[in-house]
């Protein structure tokens, strides 16, 4: 990626978590200014400018019940500055109407042309536009290519008609993006209040994990019952989402597993596109593409349930077909369950209980490996 | 097991037994089974004139269980327990003494050099030939596998003229040629399933991308219990019904993802 593509994106997401950090002066215990700027800033620091103050999300948790029993069905962020604020630091969630980011409101407003957000491009805008140049640049390569092979009588005539090409694709390019803009669905009345402003349809939906690690590990998200309007505790949201209290249940073995790379300041998200409990970026999925894809197994104590919950090798060399096909490295992921775990711990406590250990795999073949 | 002459049936197939692999080692078998029976098997044989390249190999061709046991179903060919005829033919040998013959080496060593060539003794070593008896292992040795979910798709896909390799390299059980492998790319990642057999949701995602992404898709099948079938009505509600004697008695579907690749 170009240097200044990622000062950029630096600007648009400096967090990676959504934590405020406020620095306080260096200490140096025999300089008595310095221990006097260092109490100061923690006593006052509220108070001066400069401190940033701790921010608060909101979401809300939907439930479903069947015969049986109630469980949680979704969890979501409704107001707009949350969502944003959520996706640019730490990129969690992801927007109900999108693929990722929620862009469905910008996505709308540009596509039915109303006014407000003329400078600003949708992703896949972007995506077009990406695309668009990197034609013309194979384009102009594979020109400059057949004219070094010609020879240079050839090459001139060849160096001249190139020009064409890419003024049509720009042309063309223009055309579509009016095409686009004009053609508005029938039903994109609807997405209009009386107002003619935009209806908000898209909130960020967030997974379980996420929601667990925002609210315990974080404390900055609050979440309340949608149906009741009742507020959530850490403890209560646990208990609600692995209700059976069991050593191995699945949402807890995927928290422990995403508490740790999040520890370990990775950026940790969903990857069952890929086929995958979870992928690993560096910082973020605009900043570069994944590098990890995790599958996690569970790892017992007792060797007859290891051999139940085995898988075949079939779907390792599956699993890490589709993670090496998009450049990508396969992580296997042993969490080590406990024998039990009691109700009365603290989620600390029934944390640190579980082990975390990985194994890397990777298809190596002797003859194209060889750099 | 039986003891049964080299020559039982003409047409048979000699599949050996080794150390739980299936093996066949007659070129004209082999040739019978790709034309004719339309299973190509891998030849695992290293070629002794080229050892240093795993890109062409020779004889033997391997089998897989399910083909080794389509064979012996369909009556085609017969599974050869080669240790039990290596000790078949070992034994026939019992009532040569060991010792006789001993002695009889140690005096044929000890005669006067008269008999040695440019001052070189020559040994003659016995050497066992002609055609010897073959322990054939019974039906009941590989019918374990005709009941298997992998036997099922098996047989439901070749019985279609699919031609099916091994499908570890896309994770699946097999893959399923139209035709010779020779000619045709493949077609399906084939995976045999238990009828009603849970499998995670997101085993179907990561195969329908795997598939999709090499221009092929993801087949899941299973063989239908005999007696009822659970069917969707008009209503949306899941009911039995009996199965009808003519309909298909196996149930598959392919999956592929949409707008990719």
């Amino acid at each position: 990626m170009p240097p200044k593509n990622r000062r950029n994106l630096n600007a648009l997401y400096p967090d990676s978590l959504p934590v405020k950090v406020t620095t306080l002066p260096p200490l140096i215990p025999h300089n008595p200014i310095s221990l006097c700027q260092y109490a100061y800033a923690l006593l006052l620091g509220p108070f001066i400018s400069g401190f940033k103050q701790p921010v608060r999300y909101t979401a809300s948790l939907e439930k479903t019940s069947d015969s049986v029993s109630s469980y949680v069905s979704g969890i979501f962020v409704e107001s707009e500055q949350d969502m944003q604020a959520l996706w640019r630091s730490g990129f969690f969630g992801k927007g109900s109407q999108s693929r990722s980011d929620p862009t469905w409101e910008l996505r709308v407003v540009k596509r039915l042309n109303i006014p407000g957000r003329e400078g600003m491009l949708a992703p896949e805008e972007l995506t077009a536009r990406r695309r668009e140049a990197r034609k013309r640049m194979k384009n102009e390569r594979a020109l400059a290519e057949a004219a070094t092979t010609l020879g240079r009588e050839i090459a001139a005539p060849a160096l001249i008609s190139d020009v064409a090409p890419v003024e049509i694709a720009n042309e063309k390019l223009q055309v579509a993006e009016q095409v686009m803009a004009k053609k508005a669905r029938a039903e994109d009345e609807n997405l209009l209040d009386s107002n003619g402003n935009i209806r908000r349809l898209e909130r960020l939906e967030i997974t379980p994990q996420e929601a667990f690690f925002l609210t315990y590990a974080l404390d900055v998200l609050d979440i309340y019952d949608d149906h009741t309007g009742d507020f959530v505790s850490a403890p209560h949201l646990l208990g609600l989402l692995m209700p059976d209290w069991r050593p191995d249940n699945e949402f807890i073995l995927k928290y422990v597993v995403y508490h740790h790379y999040r520890s370990h300041g990775w950026c940790i998200r969903n990857g069952v596109k890929f086929g995958v409990d979870y992928l690993l970026y560096r910082r973020g999925p605009p900043f570069s593409h994944a590098e990890y894809g995790i599958v996690i197994l569970p790892l017992y104590s007792d060797e007859r349930r290891n051999q139940d919950s085995r898988r075949d090798w079939a779907w390792i060399s599956g699993v890490n077909r589709i993670v090496g096909g998009v450049k990508k490295t396969l992580i296997m992921c042993y969490v080590e369950v406990p024998e039990c775990i009691d109700t009365w711990h603290t989620v600390e406590e029934l944390l640190k209980s579980y082990k975390v250990r990985e194994i890397s795999f990777k298809r190596w073949m002797p003859s194209r490996n060889r750099d | 097991m039986d003891v049964q002459s080299e020559n039982s049936t003409p047409s048979s197939i000699d599949v050996s037994f080794i150390d739980g692999e299936y093996l066949v080692f007659d070129l004209e078998a082999i040739k019978s089974l790709r034309n004719d029976h339309h299973i190509s098997g891998i030849l695992i044989g290293t070629l002794p004139q080229v050892p240093q390249q795993s890109v062409f190999l020779g004889l033997p061709l391997q089998l897989m269980p399910e083909e080794a046991a389509l064979l012996v179903q369909k009556g085609i060919g017969r599974i050869i327990d080669e240790e039990a005829s290596h000790g078949l033919l070992m034994s026939t040998d019992d009532d040569y003494d060991d010792s006789r013959r001993a002695q009889e080496r140690i005096a044929e060593i000890e005669k006067p050099a008269g008999e040695s060539r440019d001052g070189l003794l020559v040994y003659s070593t016995p050497a066992v030939s002609g055609l010897t008896d073959k322990v054939v292992r019974s039906e009941s040795a590989v019918s374990s596998i005709y009941d298997t979910p992998r036997f099922h798709v098996y047989k439901y896909l070749h019985g279609k003229g699919f031609f099916l390799s091994p499908g570890l390299r896309f994770g699946s059980q097999f893959l399923g040629y139209p035709g010779d492998p020779l000619r045709y790319h493949s077609h399906y990642l084939v995976s045999g399933f238990a009828f009603d057999e849970e499998f995670p949701l997101i085993d179907l995602i990561g195969s329908g991308r795997l598939g999709t992404g090499v221009k092929k898709a993801w087949m899941v099948g299973a063989c239908v219990p005999t007696g009822s079938r659970r069917r969707v009505n008009n209503a949306g509600e899941i009911e039995m019904v009996i199965k009808d004697e003519a309909e298909e008695d196996f149930a598959s579907f392919c999956i592929e993802w949409a707008g990719f690749g």
